[in-house]
């Protein structure tokens, strides 16, 4: 994958989570304390679920990004050229 | 009484002692204003994270934010939200910044407006607005200080005694080190706050409740309208998360942050500590506080909630600790504050009125408007200036304005002076308006006049993009950001 590819991907996943959480007819729809998930109330689940699993993505991306900088810079030293 | 209020005293002053030792040692001499404001692009990665971490959570999440807690519920969480997704927009803008920060040594967000579209009139307008609509955070921070040594010394040292004393701490470090210094006290103060404020936090909601699933059982019968959003959900909700997330990332704090890292890759690497901090110290905290109106001597003032709770359940040892935590978490970010808007009054105001002006008389300046700026922090907070609070969140709206310039610049080759300078000039206006007069945009069906106003600046922005030409050097700007070679470093200080 290209970093724009990453970038496009980053910021599909980034609007899906943050959609989780502030479209209001989803909000609503999960604005409920019961069923208790994992032992915490339903919405409050959520609350926490949603800026965990951006924390993840944020690391994922971090480490995709690195890997592919790194294989550009390779390659621009296989040819000569200073582009990263 | 009085040998409560002398054990937190003491604890207080320990870490006081702590703080000056670390920071004495970290420190170097200041030599110019690249130096001073962002340390010469040279702090590694967890200097930097720890810096942006201590900058960024404010002494207010152990005060107002925890009164919200009590009194509104889980509405509060916003903040952890905010505080993640923001850094999805860190990520995205951390080369470009910093990649233009180096190659053309820029050292503010005016700076960066500046070689963006081409003119200094409106670099400084954005700077002098943009440090309007920041300041009254600044007022808040040092307001919250007085409030928190009141409160952990058992009221034995007074609120404007309280907050002189440790603001004239904050502003002798920042005029002394500068950027360094700042971020060497965000070093010991942010760490204390994530591991330690959050390891005597979760003891003390083991303490008052027995453990987090009890906590939410006790609410649920209490109130468990604190555990929705209820009336406070749907658009607000949305409006207040969103409007957060774009404001927080176009703070002048988060371009220093960029700026003063040594790569790109070392920003994003000190970003990646920030949302693990930002979900233990949000979540822990908040979740002490929601289950406190049950407890039937809850303070009257709710502010002072947090010290009265842990008097109540650790005695003074925890109030002292208490203290520390709030103290740390004001101190890191008054300093931020204080060293970003002394460089940019320096650079972005007078630079701007006064262009014969050299670096190095622009670098004497930074470090005397560093004493002037936190002299008139202290002043103003000293007063009393009813609706503080409403009047940061009406400034905050009017930030967000700001976004649209930025974020779209760094990544639009047609975005243009014409559109942002008109699109910022609305966004502003319908943000002021929205919130002075809510009947004003009712036909908005409940979003806020921040978020209309950040959607009427997109659209001018985008029309003028088609209507009106690019600045000439835009294509050299990108093209610099694409083929810059990086030089990676595992620096870690």
């Amino acid at each position: 994958m290209t970093r724009k590819g990453l970038y496009a991907l980053s910021t599909v996943i980034y609007l899906v989570l943050m959609g989780l959480i502030t479209i209001p007819p989803v909000t609503q729809a999960l604005d409920r304390v019961s069923p208790r998930i994992l032992g915490f109330p339903f919405f409050q689940f959520f609350l926490v679920l949603v800026p965990v699993l951006m924390a993840v993505w944020l690391v994922v991306w971090f480490l995709w990004e690195c890997k592919i900088d790194d294989a550009n810079a390779d390659r621009s030293k296989e040819k000569g050229g200073d582009v990263r | 009484m009085m040998s409560q209020a002398a054990v937190s005293i003491g604890c207080i002053l320990g870490y006081f002692a702590i703080n000056a030792v670390i920071i004495r040692i970290l420190g170097k001499k200041q030599e110019s204003l690249e130096e001073f404001g962002v340390g010469n692009r040279s702090f590694g990665w967890l200097l930097n994270a720890f810096a942006y971490i201590g900058g960024w959570y404010t002494g207010t999440i152990y005060t107002g934010w925890f009164a919200n807690a009590a009194t509104i519920g889980v509405f509060a969480q916003y903040v952890i939200i905010y505080s993640v997704s923001s850094l999805f927009i860190m990520f995205f803008m951390a080369r470009p910044v910093w990649v233009l920060g180096k190659v053309y040594g820029l050292v503010t967000q005016g700076d960066l407006i500046e070689l963006r579209y081409g003119s200094k009139k409106f670099k400084f307008v954005f700077a002098l607005l943009t440090f309007l609509f920041w300041s009254p955070w600044l007022i808040l921070e040092t307001k919250s200080i007085g409030y928190v040594v009141q409160a952990a010394t058992y009221s034995s040292i007074g609120f404007n005694l309280g907050l002189i004393i440790v603001s004239a701490f904050v502003i002798g470090y920042c005029f002394l080190g500068g950027a360094r210094a700042s971020a060497a006290g965000g070093l010991v103060q942010g760490i204390t706050f994530t591991i330690v404020g959050v390891l005597a936090v979760y003891w003390l909601i083991v303490r008052v409740y027995g453990g987090m699933g009890d906590m939410y059982d006790l609410v649920e019968e209490f109130n468990a309208s604190l555990l929705t959003l209820g009336a406070l959900g749907g658009k607000y909700w949305a409006s207040v998360v969103i409007t957060c997330t774009l404001g927080g990332y176009v703070l002048p704090g988060v371009f220093a942050t960029i700026y003063r890292a040594d790569s790109s890759r070392a920003v994003k690497k000190s970003v990646l500590l920030a949302p693990l901090a930002g979900i233990l110290i949000g979540f822990t905290i908040l979740s002490l506080g929601l289950g406190l109106g049950s407890f039937s001597d809850f303070p009257e003032d709710p502010q002072s909630s947090a010290f009265w709770i842990s008097g109540k359940f650790g005695g003074p040892v925890m109030v002292g600790l208490m203290g520390i935590l709030a103290l740390a978490a004001c101190m890191s970010t008054i300093s931020a504050v204080l060293n970003t808007a002394s460089v940019l009054i320096a650079k972005d105001l007078v630079g701007s009125l006064l262009p014969a002006k050299t670096n190095e008389s622009l670098f004497k300046y930074a470090r005397v408007l560093t004493v002037g700026v936190g002299i008139l922090a202290i002043l103003i907070a000293t007063m009393d200036i009813p609706n503080l609070m409403f009047i940061s969140l009406v400034m905050y709206d009017c930030t967000v304005q700001s976004f649209p310039a930025i974020f779209i610049g760094l990544f639009w080759r047609r975005a243009n002076l014409p559109g942002v300078s008109v699109g910022f000039a609305v966004g502003c206006l319908f943000s002021l308006v929205g919130n002075l007069y809510p009947a004003s945009i009712a036909w908005a069906g409940g979003w806020s006049g921040g978020m209309v106003g950040v959607v009427i600046n997109v659209i001018i922005i985008v029309v003028c993009a088609y209507t009106c030409k690019p600045y000439h050097r835009v294509d050299e700007l990108f093209n610099t950001v694409r083929t810059y070679k990086e030089v990676y470093s595992k620096k870690l200080i």
